[in-house]
Protein backbone atom coordinates (compact mmCIF):
# COMPACT_ATOMS: atom_id res chain seq x y z
CA UNK A 1 0.00 0.00 0.00
CA UNK A 2 1.45 3.36 -1.37
CA UNK A 3 1.55 6.20 1.39
CA UNK A 4 -1.35 8.28 -0.10
CA UNK A 5 -3.64 5.13 0.46
CA UNK A 6 -1.91 4.40 3.72
CA UNK A 7 -2.46 7.87 4.81
CA UNK A 8 -6.74 7.91 3.48
CA UNK A 9 -7.50 3.79 5.09
CA UNK A 10 -6.16 5.58 8.46
CA UNK A 11 -8.54 8.37 8.59
CA UNK A 12 -11.64 6.13 7.13
CA UNK A 13 -13.94 5.87 9.84
CA UNK A 14 -12.45 8.12 12.42
CA UNK A 15 -14.73 10.64 13.93
CA UNK A 16 -13.44 13.98 15.60
CA UNK A 17 -14.38 14.56 19.37
CA UNK A 18 -16.98 17.09 20.84
CA UNK A 19 -14.87 18.18 23.65
CA UNK A 20 -18.11 18.98 25.75
CA UNK A 21 -20.77 17.23 24.23
CA UNK A 22 -23.27 17.59 27.14
CA UNK A 23 -22.63 21.58 26.80
CA UNK A 24 -23.19 20.73 23.10
CA UNK A 25 -26.71 19.11 23.71
CA UNK A 26 -27.77 21.47 26.21
CA UNK A 27 -26.99 24.43 23.79
CA UNK A 28 -28.66 23.05 20.98
CA UNK A 29 -31.90 22.00 23.27
CA UNK A 30 -32.13 25.54 24.86
CA UNK A 31 -32.19 27.12 21.43
CA UNK A 32 -34.97 24.89 20.30
CA UNK A 33 -38.06 26.41 19.62
CA UNK A 34 -41.20 25.30 20.64
CA UNK A 35 -43.22 23.61 17.78
CA UNK A 36 -45.44 26.60 16.62
CA UNK A 37 -48.84 26.03 17.74
CA UNK A 38 -49.57 27.23 14.38
CA UNK A 39 -48.87 23.80 13.00
CA UNK A 40 -51.56 22.48 14.62
CA UNK A 41 -53.86 25.24 14.10
CA UNK A 42 -52.65 25.20 9.89
CA UNK A 43 -53.61 21.37 10.52
CA UNK A 44 -56.85 22.57 12.03
CA UNK A 45 -58.23 25.20 9.38
CA UNK A 46 -57.17 22.77 7.09
CA UNK A 47 -59.43 19.96 8.42
CA UNK A 48 -61.91 23.21 9.04
CA UNK A 49 -61.62 24.43 4.91
CA UNK A 50 -61.58 20.85 4.42
CA UNK A 51 -65.41 20.22 5.53
CA UNK A 52 -66.24 23.73 4.91
CA UNK A 53 -66.17 24.08 1.39
CA UNK A 54 -68.03 20.77 0.66
CA UNK A 55 -70.81 22.67 3.62
CA UNK A 56 -70.91 25.95 1.90
CA UNK A 57 -71.64 24.34 -1.92
CA UNK A 58 -73.69 22.48 -0.03
CA UNK A 59 -76.18 25.15 1.37
CA UNK A 60 -75.42 27.02 -1.93
CA UNK A 61 -77.08 24.29 -4.20
CA UNK A 62 -80.06 24.16 -1.30
CA UNK A 63 -80.30 27.44 -1.53
CA UNK A 64 -80.10 27.40 -5.59
CA UNK A 65 -82.94 24.17 -5.49
CA UNK A 66 -85.52 26.40 -3.47
CA UNK A 67 -85.26 29.29 -5.84
CA UNK A 68 -85.24 27.32 -8.48
CA UNK A 69 -88.57 25.86 -6.42
CA UNK A 70 -89.91 29.20 -5.85
CA UNK A 71 -89.00 31.35 -8.65
CA UNK A 72 -91.98 32.16 -10.22
CA UNK A 73 -92.76 30.81 -14.12
CA UNK A 74 -92.24 32.68 -16.90
CA UNK A 75 -95.63 33.08 -17.58
CA UNK A 76 -96.01 34.58 -13.62
CA UNK A 77 -93.24 36.73 -14.78
CA UNK A 78 -94.94 37.86 -18.00
CA UNK A 79 -97.72 38.75 -16.01
CA UNK A 80 -96.15 40.91 -13.42
CA UNK A 81 -94.30 42.31 -16.25
CA UNK A 82 -97.65 43.60 -17.68
CA UNK A 83 -98.47 44.53 -14.07
CA UNK A 84 -95.79 46.48 -13.77
CA UNK A 85 -96.22 48.24 -17.11
CA UNK A 86 -99.60 49.00 -16.22
CA UNK A 87 -98.36 50.75 -12.95
CA UNK A 88 -96.43 52.44 -14.94
CA UNK A 89 -98.96 54.07 -17.41
CA UNK A 90 -100.87 55.21 -14.91
CA UNK A 91 -98.15 57.41 -13.43
CA UNK A 92 -97.80 58.41 -16.98
CA UNK A 93 -100.80 59.75 -18.20
CA UNK A 94 -99.79 59.02 -21.77
CA UNK A 95 -101.50 55.85 -23.11
CA UNK A 96 -101.44 56.15 -26.99
CA UNK A 97 -97.51 57.30 -26.61
CA UNK A 98 -96.04 53.87 -26.60
CA UNK A 99 -92.65 54.42 -27.51
CA UNK A 100 -92.58 57.36 -24.70
CA UNK A 101 -94.24 54.48 -22.39
CA UNK A 102 -91.65 52.51 -23.44
CA UNK A 103 -88.91 54.60 -22.52
CA UNK A 104 -90.72 56.11 -19.10
CA UNK A 105 -90.69 52.03 -18.37
CA UNK A 106 -87.46 51.45 -19.14
CA UNK A 107 -86.36 54.89 -17.56
CA UNK A 108 -87.93 53.72 -14.20
CA UNK A 109 -86.89 49.83 -14.70
CA UNK A 110 -83.41 51.84 -14.61
CA UNK A 111 -84.22 53.62 -11.37
CA UNK A 112 -85.54 50.31 -10.22
CA UNK A 113 -83.08 48.30 -11.66
CA UNK A 114 -80.07 51.56 -9.67
CA UNK A 115 -82.37 51.00 -6.44
CA UNK A 116 -82.13 47.49 -6.83
CA UNK A 117 -78.56 47.76 -7.10
CA UNK A 118 -78.10 50.22 -4.10
CA UNK A 119 -79.74 48.10 -2.25
CA UNK A 120 -77.88 44.85 -3.28
CA UNK A 121 -74.83 46.66 -2.37
CA UNK A 122 -76.17 47.99 1.26
CA UNK A 123 -77.08 44.53 1.68
CA UNK A 124 -74.39 43.16 0.44
CA UNK A 125 -71.98 45.36 2.60
CA UNK A 126 -74.16 44.35 5.37
CA UNK A 127 -74.09 41.05 4.66
CA UNK A 128 -70.42 41.33 4.30
CA UNK A 129 -69.94 43.20 7.83
CA UNK A 130 -71.93 40.32 9.28
CA UNK A 131 -69.81 37.65 7.49
CA UNK A 132 -66.91 39.47 9.42
CA UNK A 133 -68.30 39.54 12.43
CA UNK A 134 -69.82 35.71 12.06
CA UNK A 135 -65.51 35.64 11.15
CA UNK A 136 -63.91 37.22 13.80
CA UNK A 137 -66.70 35.51 16.27
CA UNK A 138 -65.49 31.89 14.89
CA UNK A 139 -62.12 32.98 15.15
CA UNK A 140 -62.10 34.20 18.62
CA UNK A 141 -63.96 31.24 19.22
CA UNK A 142 -60.89 28.92 17.20
CA UNK A 143 -58.74 30.62 19.64
CA UNK A 144 -60.41 30.07 22.81
CA UNK A 145 -60.83 26.23 21.69
CA UNK A 146 -56.94 26.95 21.32
CA UNK A 147 -56.67 28.39 24.49
CA UNK A 148 -58.87 25.87 26.42
CA UNK A 149 -55.87 23.13 25.22
CA UNK A 150 -53.62 25.32 27.70
CA UNK A 151 -55.58 24.07 30.13
CA UNK A 152 -55.92 20.34 29.64
CA UNK A 153 -54.46 18.02 32.23
CA UNK A 154 -51.19 17.28 31.22
CA UNK A 155 -50.94 13.14 31.31
CA UNK A 156 -49.77 12.36 34.49
CA UNK A 157 -46.64 10.24 34.80
CA UNK A 158 -47.82 6.39 34.84
CA UNK A 159 -45.48 3.46 36.39
CA UNK A 160 -45.92 1.30 33.88
CA UNK A 161 -42.76 -0.77 32.95
CA UNK A 162 -43.66 -0.33 29.35
CA UNK A 163 -43.53 2.84 29.60
CA UNK A 164 -40.32 3.97 26.99
CA UNK A 165 -37.87 5.92 29.78
CA UNK A 166 -38.14 9.01 27.74
CA UNK A 167 -41.29 9.82 29.45
CA UNK A 168 -39.48 9.39 33.18
CA UNK A 169 -39.21 12.55 34.64
CA UNK A 170 -36.54 12.71 37.29
CA UNK A 171 -37.66 14.54 40.36
CA UNK A 172 -34.18 15.37 41.67
CA UNK A 173 -30.82 16.36 40.85
CA UNK A 174 -31.06 16.49 37.25
CA UNK A 175 -29.14 20.10 36.24
CA UNK A 176 -26.20 18.96 38.35
CA UNK A 177 -22.91 19.98 36.25
CA UNK A 178 -19.41 19.28 37.52
CA UNK A 179 -17.67 22.85 37.96
CA UNK A 180 -14.68 21.05 37.52
CA UNK A 181 -15.52 20.55 33.76
CA UNK A 182 -14.65 24.92 33.90
CA UNK A 183 -11.50 23.76 35.14
CA UNK A 184 -10.93 21.02 32.46
CA UNK A 185 -12.28 23.76 29.92
CA UNK A 186 -9.75 26.12 30.90
CA UNK A 187 -6.92 23.09 30.88
CA UNK A 188 -8.01 22.66 27.30
CA UNK A 189 -8.10 25.98 26.18
CA UNK A 190 -4.68 26.41 27.71
CA UNK A 191 -3.21 23.75 25.91
CA UNK A 192 -4.21 24.39 22.54
CA UNK A 193 -2.90 28.09 23.52
CA UNK A 194 0.36 26.75 24.24
CA UNK A 195 -0.13 28.15 28.17
CA UNK A 196 0.95 26.68 30.80
CA UNK A 197 -0.60 26.54 33.96
CA UNK A 198 1.46 28.10 36.82
CA UNK A 199 0.37 26.75 40.30
CA UNK A 200 -0.05 28.82 42.80
CA UNK A 201 0.71 28.58 46.84
CA UNK A 202 -2.26 30.42 48.14
CA UNK A 203 -1.48 29.35 51.52
CA UNK A 204 2.74 29.10 52.33
CA UNK A 205 3.02 27.59 55.51
CA UNK A 206 -0.06 25.70 56.17
CA UNK A 207 0.63 22.79 53.70
CA UNK A 208 -2.97 22.57 52.92
CA UNK A 209 -2.97 20.77 49.78
CA UNK A 210 -6.73 20.75 49.32
CA UNK A 211 -6.06 24.42 47.89
CA UNK A 212 -5.31 24.10 43.87
CA UNK A 213 -4.86 27.38 42.43
CA UNK A 214 -3.19 27.90 39.29
CA UNK A 215 -2.55 31.20 37.13
CA UNK A 216 -2.74 31.06 33.04
CA UNK A 217 -1.14 34.21 30.85
CA UNK A 218 -3.19 34.29 27.97
CA UNK A 219 -2.17 36.22 24.57
CA UNK A 220 -4.71 38.92 24.81
CA UNK A 221 -5.09 39.76 20.68
CA UNK A 222 -8.02 39.56 18.66
CA UNK A 223 -7.06 36.35 17.54
CA UNK A 224 -8.53 34.41 20.28
CA UNK A 225 -11.31 35.48 22.29
CA UNK A 226 -10.40 34.59 26.01
CA UNK A 227 -12.69 36.03 27.67
CA UNK A 228 -15.76 35.27 25.22
CA UNK A 229 -14.75 31.46 24.96
CA UNK A 230 -14.71 31.83 29.13
CA UNK A 231 -17.87 33.46 28.97
CA UNK A 232 -19.57 30.87 26.94
CA UNK A 233 -18.33 28.07 28.99
CA UNK A 234 -19.23 30.02 32.20
CA UNK A 235 -22.90 30.98 30.91
CA UNK A 236 -23.33 26.53 30.19
CA UNK A 237 -23.91 26.78 34.73
CA UNK A 238 -27.11 27.48 35.45
CA UNK A 239 -28.08 30.87 37.41
CA UNK A 240 -29.16 28.73 40.10
CA UNK A 241 -26.10 26.37 40.50
CA UNK A 242 -24.78 27.31 44.02
CA UNK A 243 -22.44 30.16 44.71
CA UNK A 244 -23.27 31.41 41.21
CA UNK A 245 -22.09 34.42 40.79
CA UNK A 246 -20.94 35.85 37.44
CA UNK A 247 -19.46 39.08 36.28
CA UNK A 248 -17.55 39.88 33.41
CA UNK A 249 -16.75 42.59 30.51
CA UNK A 250 -14.73 42.96 27.78
CA UNK A 251 -11.72 43.89 30.53
CA UNK A 252 -12.78 41.61 33.27
CA UNK A 253 -14.42 37.83 34.70
CA UNK A 254 -15.10 36.87 37.87
CA UNK A 255 -17.15 34.17 38.02
CA UNK A 256 -17.58 31.26 41.12
CA UNK A 257 -19.30 28.16 42.03
CA UNK A 258 -19.92 25.38 44.90
CA UNK A 259 -20.32 21.90 44.50
CA UNK A 260 -22.43 21.19 47.54
CA UNK A 261 -21.82 17.24 46.05
CA UNK A 262 -18.26 17.31 46.27
CA UNK A 263 -17.71 20.03 48.88
CA UNK A 264 -15.67 22.23 46.93
CA UNK A 265 -16.34 26.23 46.07
CA UNK A 266 -14.31 27.65 42.87
CA UNK A 267 -13.10 30.96 41.39
CA UNK A 268 -11.88 32.05 38.20
CA UNK A 269 -11.23 35.51 37.53
CA UNK A 270 -9.32 36.48 34.19
CA UNK A 271 -8.53 40.38 33.72
CA UNK A 272 -6.33 41.68 30.89
CA UNK A 273 -3.26 43.39 31.93
CA UNK A 274 -0.51 45.30 30.19
CA UNK A 275 -3.31 45.35 27.54
CA UNK A 276 -2.13 42.74 25.51
CA UNK A 277 -2.09 39.73 27.84
CA UNK A 278 -4.65 38.16 30.17
CA UNK A 279 -4.21 36.57 33.39
CA UNK A 280 -6.70 34.09 34.12
CA UNK A 281 -6.70 32.47 38.12
CA UNK A 282 -8.93 29.63 38.97
CA UNK A 283 -8.80 28.54 42.04
CA UNK A 284 -10.69 25.51 44.29
CA UNK A 285 -10.86 24.44 47.79
CA UNK A 286 -13.00 22.82 50.22
CA UNK A 287 -16.01 25.30 51.04
CA UNK A 288 -15.09 26.02 54.56
CA UNK A 289 -11.86 27.19 53.80
CA UNK A 290 -10.64 30.67 53.60
CA UNK A 291 -8.52 31.32 51.06
CA UNK A 292 -6.03 34.27 51.03
CA UNK A 293 -5.85 35.93 47.66
CA UNK A 294 -2.73 37.47 48.20
CA UNK A 295 -1.17 34.95 45.91
CA UNK A 296 -2.76 36.06 43.45
CA UNK A 297 -2.12 39.68 43.78
CA UNK A 298 1.44 39.09 44.02
CA UNK A 299 1.42 36.99 41.08
CA UNK A 300 -0.21 40.05 39.17
CA UNK A 301 1.66 42.17 40.71
CA UNK A 302 4.54 40.59 39.45
CA UNK A 303 3.23 40.55 35.69
CA UNK A 304 2.61 44.36 35.54
CA UNK A 305 5.31 45.50 37.03
CA UNK A 306 8.46 43.18 36.86
CA UNK A 307 10.14 42.64 32.86
CA UNK A 308 7.30 40.00 31.36
CA UNK A 309 9.67 37.83 30.11
CA UNK A 310 11.71 37.08 33.76
CA UNK A 311 8.48 35.36 34.95
CA UNK A 312 8.27 31.85 35.35
CA UNK A 313 5.37 29.78 32.89
CA UNK B 1 -36.18 1.91 12.29
CA UNK B 2 -36.06 0.36 15.29
CA UNK B 3 -39.15 0.41 17.69
CA UNK B 4 -37.25 2.26 20.26
CA UNK B 5 -36.52 4.69 17.67
CA UNK B 6 -40.00 4.99 16.39
CA UNK B 7 -41.17 5.82 19.74
CA UNK B 8 -39.09 8.15 20.43
CA UNK B 9 -39.74 9.55 17.28
CA UNK B 10 -43.42 9.58 17.61
CA UNK B 11 -42.95 11.20 20.95
CA UNK B 12 -40.52 14.26 19.04
CA UNK B 13 -43.39 14.77 17.00
CA UNK B 14 -45.90 15.21 19.35
CA UNK B 15 -43.37 17.96 21.12
CA UNK B 16 -41.51 15.90 23.46
CA UNK B 17 -37.73 17.97 24.06
CA UNK B 18 -36.49 15.18 25.91
CA UNK B 19 -37.43 12.50 23.43
CA UNK B 20 -35.76 14.80 21.33
CA UNK B 21 -32.60 15.61 23.57
CA UNK B 22 -32.25 11.75 22.93
CA UNK B 23 -32.42 12.17 18.96
CA UNK B 24 -29.48 14.88 19.82
CA UNK B 25 -27.36 12.53 21.86
CA UNK B 26 -27.17 9.76 19.48
CA UNK B 27 -26.47 12.09 16.27
CA UNK B 28 -24.67 14.91 17.51
CA UNK B 29 -20.93 13.24 17.12
CA UNK B 30 -21.39 12.31 13.78
CA UNK B 31 -23.00 15.64 12.83
CA UNK B 32 -20.05 17.30 14.07
CA UNK B 33 -17.59 14.99 13.00
CA UNK B 34 -19.37 15.35 9.45
CA UNK B 35 -19.15 19.36 9.87
CA UNK B 36 -15.89 19.56 10.68
CA UNK B 37 -14.38 17.51 7.80
CA UNK B 38 -16.82 19.99 5.27
CA UNK B 39 -16.06 23.21 7.15
CA UNK B 40 -12.15 23.23 8.67
CA UNK B 41 -13.34 25.29 11.87
CA UNK B 42 -14.50 23.71 14.82
CA UNK B 43 -16.98 26.38 16.13
CA UNK B 44 -18.67 26.34 12.70
CA UNK B 45 -18.76 22.68 12.90
CA UNK B 46 -20.78 23.40 16.50
CA UNK B 47 -23.00 26.34 14.89
CA UNK B 48 -23.78 23.98 12.16
CA UNK B 49 -24.19 20.88 14.69
CA UNK B 50 -26.91 22.88 16.24
CA UNK B 51 -28.28 24.47 13.56
CA UNK B 52 -28.99 20.81 12.06
CA UNK B 53 -31.12 19.98 14.87
CA UNK B 54 -33.19 23.07 15.02
CA UNK B 55 -33.97 22.37 11.60
CA UNK B 56 -34.66 18.39 12.56
CA UNK B 57 -37.03 19.22 15.13
CA UNK B 58 -38.65 22.24 12.89
CA UNK B 59 -39.64 19.21 10.51
CA UNK B 60 -39.47 16.27 12.48
CA UNK B 61 -43.51 16.27 11.62
CA UNK B 62 -42.72 15.41 7.96
CA UNK B 63 -39.95 12.72 8.58
CA UNK B 64 -41.45 9.63 6.84
CA UNK B 65 -41.07 6.77 9.75
CA UNK B 66 -40.30 4.26 7.23
CA UNK B 67 -36.65 6.18 6.64
CA UNK B 68 -33.57 5.83 8.95
CA UNK B 69 -33.24 9.21 11.30
CA UNK B 70 -29.64 8.92 11.11
CA UNK B 71 -29.72 9.00 7.45
CA UNK B 72 -32.27 11.71 7.19
CA UNK B 73 -30.40 13.94 9.56
CA UNK B 74 -26.82 13.22 7.44
CA UNK B 75 -28.97 15.05 4.77
CA UNK B 76 -30.08 17.86 6.29
CA UNK B 77 -26.38 18.55 7.80
CA UNK B 78 -24.99 18.05 4.07
CA UNK B 79 -27.26 20.35 2.72
CA UNK B 80 -26.45 23.17 5.01
CA UNK B 81 -23.08 22.14 5.06
CA UNK B 82 -23.04 22.75 1.05
CA UNK B 83 -24.96 25.90 1.60
CA UNK B 84 -22.47 27.49 4.15
CA UNK B 85 -19.26 26.22 1.45
CA UNK B 86 -21.11 28.31 -1.21
CA UNK B 87 -21.65 31.49 0.81
CA UNK B 88 -17.75 31.25 2.11
CA UNK B 89 -14.26 31.71 1.11
CA UNK B 90 -12.68 28.97 -0.54
CA UNK B 91 -11.15 26.84 2.33
CA UNK B 92 -6.79 26.76 1.51
CA UNK B 93 -4.66 25.06 3.53
CA UNK B 94 -1.27 26.86 5.46
CA UNK B 95 1.83 25.56 5.40
CA UNK B 96 1.37 24.75 9.67
CA UNK B 97 -1.80 22.59 8.57
CA UNK B 98 0.62 20.65 5.93
CA UNK B 99 3.31 19.77 8.77
CA UNK B 100 0.18 18.25 11.03
CA UNK B 101 -0.28 16.04 7.88
CA UNK B 102 3.43 15.17 8.00
CA UNK B 103 3.09 14.59 11.47
CA UNK B 104 0.57 11.55 10.87
CA UNK B 105 1.60 10.39 8.14
CA UNK B 106 5.18 9.65 9.58
CA UNK B 107 3.57 8.54 13.02
CA UNK B 108 3.35 4.69 13.33
CA UNK B 109 0.95 4.49 16.11
CA UNK B 110 -2.55 3.61 13.60
CA UNK B 111 -4.35 4.03 16.69
CA UNK B 112 -3.39 7.15 17.66
CA UNK B 113 -6.88 9.52 18.09
CA UNK B 114 -6.48 12.82 16.48
CA UNK B 115 -7.21 16.08 17.77
CA UNK B 116 -10.25 18.43 16.10
CA UNK B 117 -7.33 20.73 15.21
CA UNK B 118 -5.75 18.14 13.47
CA UNK B 119 -7.97 16.71 12.06
CA UNK B 120 -9.17 20.41 10.44
CA UNK B 121 -5.24 20.84 8.97
CA UNK B 122 -5.30 17.75 7.58
CA UNK B 123 -8.63 18.08 5.86
CA UNK B 124 -7.91 21.47 4.43
CA UNK B 125 -4.80 20.05 2.88
CA UNK B 126 -6.23 17.14 1.61
CA UNK B 127 -9.46 18.54 0.21
CA UNK B 128 -7.79 21.42 -1.32
CA UNK B 129 -9.56 22.03 -4.85
CA UNK B 130 -12.28 20.06 -4.42
CA UNK B 131 -15.74 21.31 -5.48
CA UNK B 132 -18.93 21.16 -3.05
CA UNK B 133 -20.20 17.71 -4.33
CA UNK B 134 -16.95 16.43 -5.00
CA UNK B 135 -16.14 17.38 -0.92
CA UNK B 136 -19.40 15.93 -0.08
CA UNK B 137 -19.16 12.25 -1.39
CA UNK B 138 -15.40 12.16 -0.73
CA UNK B 139 -16.24 13.06 3.10
CA UNK B 140 -19.04 10.65 3.44
CA UNK B 141 -17.51 7.59 1.88
CA UNK B 142 -13.61 8.13 2.26
CA UNK B 143 -13.79 9.79 5.94
CA UNK B 144 -17.12 9.22 7.48
CA UNK B 145 -16.75 5.19 6.12
CA UNK B 146 -20.39 5.26 4.68
CA UNK B 147 -21.51 2.86 2.07
CA UNK B 148 -22.20 3.95 -1.29
CA UNK B 149 -25.87 3.40 -0.76
CA UNK B 150 -26.17 5.18 2.19
CA UNK B 151 -24.43 8.16 0.96
CA UNK B 152 -27.22 8.04 -2.44
CA UNK B 153 -29.84 8.27 -0.12
CA UNK B 154 -27.86 11.27 2.16
CA UNK B 155 -27.07 13.49 -1.02
CA UNK B 156 -30.11 12.22 -3.56
CA UNK B 157 -27.58 11.31 -5.91
CA UNK B 158 -27.54 8.10 -7.70
CA UNK B 159 -24.83 5.60 -7.86
CA UNK B 160 -23.24 7.01 -11.46
CA UNK B 161 -23.16 10.32 -9.75
CA UNK B 162 -21.65 9.41 -6.28
CA UNK B 163 -19.14 7.07 -8.40
CA UNK B 164 -17.97 9.94 -10.70
CA UNK B 165 -17.37 12.34 -8.05
CA UNK B 166 -15.90 10.33 -5.92
CA UNK B 167 -13.37 9.07 -8.49
CA UNK B 168 -12.96 12.40 -9.48
CA UNK B 169 -12.21 13.63 -5.78
CA UNK B 170 -9.38 10.72 -5.12
CA UNK B 171 -7.63 11.70 -8.27
CA UNK B 172 -7.64 15.33 -7.35
CA UNK B 173 -6.39 13.78 -3.81
CA UNK B 174 -3.87 11.61 -4.81
CA UNK B 175 -2.46 14.13 -7.37
CA UNK B 176 -2.52 16.84 -4.20
CA UNK B 177 -0.89 14.59 -2.12
CA UNK B 178 1.56 13.55 -4.75
CA UNK B 179 2.52 17.00 -5.21
CA UNK B 180 3.06 17.25 -1.25
CA UNK B 181 5.77 14.40 -1.67
CA UNK B 182 3.36 11.25 -0.29
CA UNK B 183 3.59 8.70 -2.94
Amino acid sequence: MNKTDDILERLKGQQPMIDDPDALTDRIMSSLPDLEPSQQEDKGKAHIIGWRWPAILAVAASVAVALLLVWPEPETNRQESSVVAHAVLHENPKPSDAPSETVGSIVRKEENTNKHSSLTKENHRKVTETHKIEQKQQVSDDSKAYDRTDYLPFPEPVNEPQVHYAAIQNAVDTIYKDPARMDEFIARMADFNEVKAVPLDCNPGSSDSTIVSNAYVFDGTEKFDVFGRLLQAACWYDSKTPGYLLNFSHQQLFFTLKDLRKGQKYLWIAERVNGDRILLYSTHSPIETDVSSSCYQNYREQLTHTIFSSLQF
Amino acid sequence: MTQTEHDIITRCQHGDKDAFRWVVQTHQRMIFSLALKMLCDEEEAKDMVQETFIRVWQRIRDLDQQKTIGTWIYTIASRLCIDKLRRTNRITSMPEDQLALRRFASDNDNQRTLENREWVSIVKTIVEGLGEKQRLVFTLIQLEGLSSAEAEQITGFDAKQIKSNLFAARQTVRKRLKELGYE
